[in-house]
């Protein structure tokens, strides 16, 4: 480590050795001071600070009362900040200084003064506040996260005004040097949690943490597992939600997509506008996406069961209907559904990858012309083609679509399994992906809650899963926060 | 931090332990009390479960003086030779239950889902996926029957309510038949199905409450009693379906009973295959409770540490057990024996053992580790060799385009040769391509066989597709064939072990069944929809008191049933009902006319309408029967039936003018005389009780029931006096005029 030196030119010569072959680094060297008799030496990134000249940053302000400052007192005042500018930092060492400049921000070398000083600009180039691409509501904020971390957890202290949000800062990533902040409500998360978030985060070194992907998959616990363990959102009113139920919100620098742990079955069911809209839409909305999470997975392995093994199930005229329906179909129904599953995977992935207008047209031209196309050829029945077109509806109804995968994978595991063994196998897949949820925890919460161990909460938790009581019964918080902090509602009287 | 700390709660062992009984005991127990108490055996249950309970007070006194888990506990206070005599008898125990459950698991799967897969793969599977279910400890297998509790007990609880109006009183009588010996046998047949609640004392330590050892037995007891009410009901229902003859003679008889019931409202056929998932998960729910305890009873015995190659030992176990009983066909009685001789004793005496042994230091040895441990490479070697032997075996589904699905079936006697012959008629399927369907024609009688299976069996060899007689409407019987009883009984004995023809399939008769299946094509849709159209829109006799081919299966058993069977003719190239086919007591007795044969329904509640005809060309139209029996006398069965009578011809002035002339009593009186000469007749002529009161004598006079029982056991000449030839029918019809 090399400390910063009163003497500018070692200054100016060790950063730049540091900062050699990078075009995009600007370095300036400056006279300070009435009688400009003060050498300064300002490095910066390009885009990331803006004109230096401009009177409305903090770095030209600066500049600028030091351009008039008696030289003498130039030392003085940067070391007391006389100038009260926040987010200016002293750094004693070359390597901070130059580390400290990565976050898009400028350094100042001053001739006679032993530290380099960081001053906050613009920061880096990023998209602002758009409207979040995934999780659309009817009712509520459009807001989503930005790619910027600082105006991310901004959007989030916008909606919790509280003196108990804390926000602790990691840096991941040995090349990358991610800014990574943990949010949460002090008085209502366990710091047991907290410690364990920090404790994963620095199991690993890695070069680079791109977004919160990354995190996500280096911290959870069963890597193997097709659930997932965290949380995603894109959505600040529903991370500020999570943090009031005394969860733990990770935001990442350069991602929109914010992690929420613990987590559990039900909150990947649950939707921001469950608690705008009344409690019947709510319940109504809640039991419908239930219901779809479990087709979504199942469906059309029942109906290879049911159509090759158990034909007594269905009702005569529907059987004869599907069987007429197959008349001339060359292939076998296992494989026609999973041609029809393929085909619509492929469909999926075109559309997202297809920029903008074309991607919506891929939904017509799928559907309505290949599905239509593959009938009257004969290549798959009709009835095959609702039972794919219902399935995907299904899946499109689960609100998180990290959850939402896991069933679109494990639906073909229950193709195979049922088209082999009928409803045998059925009953088998489903008894494994329950075994599987039911070893599954998310920080030390069980993944079934509060299927599970609703008598912790003296079952106040069943007050919101399957239904929604109307929120003036939902007094307690989740299982999350801490015991003696569940209380979340009281009426006055 | 809040999980994987080996606690469950009191809910969560209520849950696991109502698992753990109710699977077993409702598919086995039905069945084999049947056999040995029949209807007494509804106390046997009562008498069991309250035994049971007192078992569990008995645990629940050793939980107390326990302050650590069990096997510590044991480790702790008893001899070296006691501690390890236990664990052995406790892992043997396990090993056997576990061996027993997992055939009976693979048995009923094998036998109701997948008939044509081998029972070894379906053991197999169960096995590993057994092994993986208690990978996760004991938290993962109480969060799983936590989770899945409602789904299952709801369309159970749908499924009893729904099979409630389907009962039928009489086969609940008579009761206190059987000696109290016998009844106190059953009992403990019943008790040993409880068995499993010695395991409660290895929750002791699983559970962290304040006074656990009070609310683990509270719990148990609970679930005990849960299963106990449930089984006893269950238990009830099957034998007011069935009667007790037919349900000691069924294998699974709750999901025979599932093939029946049908939820009002509801969307599918058949519920059986998806209701098979309520004893698939409470089978599997035991067979993991016996590995996982097993494999801990065993580990402590061994004494190393290290968890998973235990729990392979036991699932080996159970797999070798089962395969043994697979193999021995008095296996069931093995298993029964050894629980009858030596498991339930074990588990009686082995915790007043540990009391007496009690007190003795030693060394104690330290805590049982947790069982856990996930070696996915094992685990993919075991997924491996499934996936495997899937290519092995191949896949055994039939697509639906090479299945055919008869509606109706045709059996009938030659006349001259007595050979039988067996045919089928299909529904046309509407042409979805050019391609024609081979089978959109009427099905010709097969060539000539010795008896239904051949002729069946050479009926499929013609066809190039798999017959599925899964929506089988009717089975049509010539009167030639029915009239044949050991050909006829040798077809009803076969279908009910093949269970190819579903339960619910009609019966009727007809003289040439060669010409009814002839005007097939002269019908807007195929004979056997027709038929079953005609049978269900019949106005007089409501087609849920029609006798199905599980009439036949139950009456074939129980000897109690007199069965009308619709009689078929064919008139203007349609078939109508003439008349019905009467079946006394599983022997033929002939043909009786439309107004005996409906007569016949008002012992079962299902004459809907009845025309009387009242003398002087005036009928009446009688509905809203309400029928009473007094057996009081013996030797005279006196019939009072209420019912609305309502006059059919004449204008409307001839009808005031009826009305007003005859007195309602006297209408009452021609009614009352009407019926009363037709079952005379059919009582005198043909030994037709066209009141069925032969079911009704055990329930109505005990009495006269054990006399007629004990003259046909004693082998004299009054036993071979027909009981028709005893009695005499007096009946008496109320008859309310009603002005429509």
């Amino acid at each position: 480590m090399t400390s910063v030196s009163e003497n500018i030119k070692e200054n100016i010569k060790a950063y730049q050795q540091i900062y050699k072959d990078c075009s995009d680094i600007k370095m300036r060297e400056m006279m300070l001071g009435k009688k400009k008799n003060v050498r300064c030496f300002l490095a910066y990134i390009e885009v990331a600070v803006s004109n230096i000249l401009m009177e409305t940053t903090a770095l030209g302000r600066l500049l600028s009362y030091l351009e008039q400052a008696p030289g003498e007192e130039i030392i003085e005042i940067l070391d007391k900040n006389a100038l009260g500018i926040a987010d200016v930092t002293p750094f004693e060492t070359m390597e901070e200084a130059a580390q400290g400049m990565l976050t898009g921000d400028a350094i100042l070398f001053v001739d006679g003064y032993p530290k380099a000083l960081k001053i906050s600009d613009k920061g880096y180039p990023n998209m602002g506040v758009t409207e979040a691409d995934s999780e659309k509501v009817i009712r509520g904020s459009n807001e989503g996260f930005a790619d910027s971390i600082k105006v991310n957890t901004a959007l989030i202290r916008k909606r919790v005004r509280s003196t108990k949000v804390k926000v602790k800062e990691m840096r991941p990533g040995v090349r990358s040097h991610t800014n990574v902040n943990l949010v949460y409500m002090e008085d209502l998360a366990y710091p047991e949690i907290i410690a364990e978030v920090e404790k994963r985060l620095n199991r690993y070194e890695i070069d680079g943490v791109l977004d919160s992907g990354v995190i996500e998959q280096l911290a959870e616990e069963k890597w193997y597992s097709p659930f997932p363990q965290f949380q995603t959102t894109q959505r600040p009113d529903r991370a500020a939600m999570a943090i009031l139920e005394g969860r733990v919100v990770v935001l990442s620098d350069n991602s929109p997509v914010a992690l929420i742990l613990p987590t559990d079955y039900n909150s990947f069911i649950k939707t921001s506008d469950d608690y705008y809209n009344r409690w019947e839409v709510a319940t109504f909305g809640r039991i419908l996406r239930y219901i779809a999470s479990f087709f979504a997975m199942t469906f059309p392995g029942l109906y290879l069961a049911v159509t090759n093994f158990h034909t007594q199930v269905l009702p005569t005229t529907l059987l004869l209907s599907f069987q007429a329906a197959r008349q001339g179909v060359p292939f076998p129904a296992v494989f026609e559904v999973l041609l029809m599953e393929i085909s619509f995977e492929l469909l999926r992935e075109a559309g997202v990858r297809l920029p903008g207008a074309m991607g919506n047209t891929i939904g017509i031209v799928g559907g309505l012309i290949i599905g239509q196309a593959a009938v009257e050829a004969n290549l798959v029945s009709p009835i095959v083609v609702i039972i794919v077109a219902f399935t995907a509806l299904c899946s499109f109804a689960i609100p998180n679509e990290e959850f939402a995968f896991s069933f679109r994978i494990l639906k073909f595991a229950f193709i195979a399994v049922c088209a082999w063994l009928g409803y045998f196998g059925f009953l088998i897949s489903l008894l494994m992906v329950l075994i599987h949820l039911s070893h599954l925890t998310s920080f030390g919460i069980p993944y079934l809650m509060p299927f599970v161990g609703p008598e912790l909460t003296g079952y106040e938790d069943q007050r919101d899963f399957l239904w929604r009581f109307p929120l003036r019964k939902i007094t307690k918080r989740p299982i999350y926060a801490k015991r003696d902090k569940r209380t979340k509602l009281t009426r006055k009287e | 931090m809040f999980s994987n700390n080996h606690q469950i709660s009191i809910r969560q062992v209520f849950r696991l332990f109502t698992y753990d009984l109710i699977g077993m005991s409702t598919l086995l127990l039905p069945g084999l009390l049947a056999g040995e108490v029949g209807v007494d055996g509804v106390f046997a249950i009562l008498a069991g479960t309250a035994a049971a309970l007192c078992y569990v007070r008995y645990l629940g006194g050793l939980g107390r003086t326990m302050k650590s888990g069990f096997l510590v506990y044991c480790g702790e206070n008893l001899p070296v030779f006691w501690e390890k005599l236990i664990l052995l008898g406790l892992f043997v125990q396990a090993a056997v239950v576990s061996g027993y459950t997992a055939f009976v698991f693979a048995h009923l799967i094998q036998k109701n889902l997948l008939r044509d897969e081998s029972y070894w793969l379906i053991l197999l599977v169960l096995a590993c996926i057994a092994g993986y279910g208690i990978m996760g400890g004991i938290e993962g297998r109480a969060r799983i029957y936590e989770v899945l509790f409602w789904f299952i007990m709801i369309p159970l609880f749908a499924m009893l309510l729904g099979a409630v109006k389907e009962v039928d009183t009489d086969y609940w009588t008579p009761v206190f038949m059987h000696s109290a010996g016998n009844v106190a046998k059953a009992s403990y047949l019943v008790f040993i199905f409880w068995g499993t609640t010695f395991w409660m004392l290895f929750l002791m330590e699983h559970v962290k409450e304040a006074d656990r050892e009070k609310k683990i037995q509270r719990s148990v007891a609970k679930a005990l009693l849960f299963a106990g009410i449930l089984l006893a009901a269950m238990y009830m229902l099957l034998l007011g379906n069935f009667g007790s003859a037919a349900l000691a003679g069924m294998e699974y008889p709750a999901v025979t009973f599932m093939s029946t019931v049908q939820i009002t409202g509801g969307f599918l056929k058949r519920a059986d295959a998806l209701m098979l998932g309520i004893w698939f998960f409470t089978l599997f729910a035991l067979l993991n409770t016996n590995l996982y305890y097993g494999a801990r009873a065993l580990r402590k015995f061994v004494g190393h540490k290290g968890n998973k190659r235990y729990v392979t030992v036991l699932v080996f176990m159970a797999i070798m057990c089962a395969a043994f009983f697979y193999q021995n066909p008095n296996g069931g009685r093995l298993f029964l024996g050894y629980l009858w001789y030596i498991g339930t004793p074990l588990m009686i005496v082995v915790p007043g053992l540990i009391v007496w042994c009690t007190g003795r230091k030693r060394g104690g040895n330290p805590p049982g580790e947790k069982l856990k441990g996930r070696k996915r490479g094992r685990l993919m070697i075991v997924l491996g060799c499934i996936l495997s032997s899937m290519f092995l075996n191949g896949c055994r589904s039939v697509e639906l385009e090479d299945r055919c699905f008869p509606m109706l079936a045709a059996v009938e006697e030659d006349s001259l040769d007595k050979s039988i012959a067996f045919s089928c008629i299909y529904q046309p399927l509407e042409k979805v391509s050019d391609e024609m369907t081979d089978l959109d024609h009427v099905g010709s009688f097969a060539t000539s066989a010795e008896d239904f299976y051949q002729a069946q069996h050479n009926y499929e060899k013609q066809l190039n597709k798999v017959v599925d007689y899964n929506h089988m409407k009717v089975l049509v019987l010539g009167e030639r064939f029915l009239a044949d009883s050991n050909q006829f009984n040798r077809m009803v004995e076969l279908l009910e072990q093949e269970s190819d023809f579903p339960r619910n399939t009609y019966v009727c008769v007809t003289d040439q069944a060669g010409t009814l299946l002839g005007v097939n094509e002269s019908l807007s849709e195929n004979l056997g929809t027709y038929l079953e159209q005609l049978f269900e829109n019949d106005v007089s006799v409501d087609a849920d008191g029609l006798p199905t081919l599980g009439s036949l299966f139950d009456a074939s058993k129980n000897r109690l049933e007199t069965l009308f069977l619709p009689y078929l003719t064919v008139q203007e190239d349609k078939p109508v009902i003439t008349g019905y086919y009467c079946m006394q007591r599983g022997v033929p007795k002939g043909v009786v006319s439309m107004e005996c044969g409906q007569l016949g329904f008002l012992e079962n509640g299902a004459l809907k309408q009845y025309i009387a005809e009242t003398g002087n060309g005036d009928y009446l139209r009688l509905t809203a029967f309400y029928t009473e029996y007094d057996l009081s006398a013996q030797g005279r069965v006196k019939i009072s039936v209420s019912c609305e009578g309502e006059l059919l011809q004449g204008e409307e002035v001839k009808q005031q003018a009826f009305q007003q002339k005859v007195f309602p009593e006297a209408i009452s009186h021609a009614v009352t005389s009407y019926v009363q000469n037709l079952a005379e007749d059919s009582l005198k002529n043909q030994k037709i009780d066209l009141s069925n009161s032969y079911k009704k004598l055990g329930g109505y006079n005990r009495a006269w029931y054990q006399a007629w029982k004990k003259q046909q056991e004693s082998g004299t000449a009054n036993a071979e006096i027909p009981y028709e030839d005893t009695i005499q029918l007096q009946y008496d019809v109320r008859v309310t005029m009603v002005d429509h």
